[in-house]
């Protein structure tokens, strides 16, 4: 199911290329916009990387779960035989392998303009990629939850947003800690576990939020 | 094998349908009539499945169909409804592949389906250039190679051109032959066993 969903996104490599033109770009302006004081720019990079990774992958899952909807392929899903957790699951695996990986390309791209040294970077992006399954998760949950509304992003803004907030303080403890010379393996970790937690809800949610699209 | 014992649905305030019995055996076929917007396709997708029966209703082969054997139920059902289950952006070979690797079908099998629908000449034209009637039956050769002996179909030949609409009935009537059961929802005048007028 996997190969399949990473097809259907290749399918859209539109809106695969617009969601990582616009990290880029904004992470490009940013960079510009902070100005030249490199203390600045290494305190900024992590929030500025987690906020836009967050509000790509959270507004561009919905789009593709709109299209899928309207042609009905989420009917598919749910007469299939294999369980509705398989086709989540597999929709964040592709996401995270088409989209998440790229943007973590695009992250190491724009380290040096954050005046980022290749040891930080690395752990940021690190950080970043343990967190990449979660926000997909959470996308395909408020991608799913505001399938018949409209306006939907301002929905996923309130429900989901939200959930991204633990994600985003481990993240930062993390860098925050390296960069005092600290150990920062329980931070990490605290992030993996909330990364999975997340997952494991979103999943579990995902499944009810689908048969109630499928049924309206 | 299918059967439905006062099944009743109401959206809001507004009741649907009530007290719908039907029993459907081996080679039956149910035609569900009715105007526009009196509730066929909700039928058609409550029967399938999609939408969960409230107070369990549904009978296959004398099991109820209830939420936790609901997936061995749709395992043996094939629907097609009015949105057709394509995806836009893939090639007619691209689609092909998803099938493929969805339901683990042999290419050969999905390739002599497409040539029985007329579609083999339209294999690198994008789903979204076909036209309404193409793309129906791209999705109807899925009844060749899903092997599955509910059928749930509504309105199959909507859109459907006369040679399309024979290939149709041709492929509906072996599948009855072969033991299978039809249910769907049709404005045409056509023998059916069943009859359920909305």
């Amino acid at each position: 199911m996997i190969r399949n969903e990473i097809h259907k996104l290749y399918l859209n490599s539109g809106n695969l290329l617009a969601s990582l033109s616009f990290f880029a770009l904004a992470l490009f302006y940013f960079s510009l916009a902070l100005g030249s004081e490199e203390i600045i720019l290494k305190h900024c990079a992590p929030i500025l990387l987690w906020l836009l990774a967050i509000l790509t992958l959270l507004f561009s899952t919905p789009l593709l779960l709109k299209a899928e909807h309207q042609a009905g392929l989420l009917d598919e899903v749910l007469l299939h035989p294999l369980a509705p957790s398989f086709y989540l699951l597999s929709k964040i695996g592709a996401e995270v392998l088409l989209l998440g990986l790229p943007l973590l390309g695009i992250g190491a791209l724009f380290s040096p303009l954050f005046s980022l040294s290749f040891v930080e970077s690395a752990q940021l992006l690190l950080t970043l990629l343990m967190g990449f399954p979660a926000l997909s998760a959470l996308g395909v949950l408020g991608g799913l939850l505001t399938l018949h509304t409209q306006g939907g992003g301002l929905l996923i803004s309130l429900l989901i947003l939200p959930l991204t907030i633990p994600l985003l303080l481990f993240a930062l403890s993390v860098m925050e800690m390296a960069r005092l010379g600290l150990d920062s393996f329980a931070p990490f970790c605290l992030l993996i576990s909330v990364s999975l937690f997340l997952v494991i809800l979103s999943v579990g949610a995902g499944q009810w939020a689908l048969r109630l699209a499928v049924e309206e | 094998m299918l059967e439905g014992k006062n099944i009743s649905f109401s959206r809001g305030s507004r009741i649907l349908f009530s007290a719908l019995s039907f029993s459907l055996k081996r080679g039956n076929l149910l035609a569900i009539k009715g105007s526009n917007g009196s509730g066929k396709s909700t039928l058609l997708r409550l029967l399938a499945g999609l939408i969960l029966p409230k107070s369990n209703t549904l009978f296959w082969e004398g099991e109820r169909v209830s939420k936790s054997n609901i997936c061995l139920y749709q395992e043996n059902i094939l629907y097609v409804g009015h949105k057709l289950c394509l995806h836009p952006e893939a090639r007619v070979s691209n689609q092909l592949q998803l099938w493929q690797t969805l339901y683990k079908i042999p290419k050969t099998d999905l390739e002599r389906a497409l040539c029985h629908w007329g579609m083999a000449a339209f294999m690198e034209k994008k789903i979204s250039h076909l036209s309404q009637g193409q793309q129906k039956r791209l999705s109807l050769s899925r009844c060749h190679w899903l092997k599955r002996s509910l059928w749930i179909l509504d309105e199959p030949e909507a859109g459907l051109d006369q040679e399309g609409q024979l290939r149709l009935t041709e492929t509906l009537s072996r599948h009855l032959e072969e033991g299978g059961c039809i249910v769907h929802a049709t404005h045409h005048q056509q023998p059916t066993t069943h009859e359920i007028l909305l």
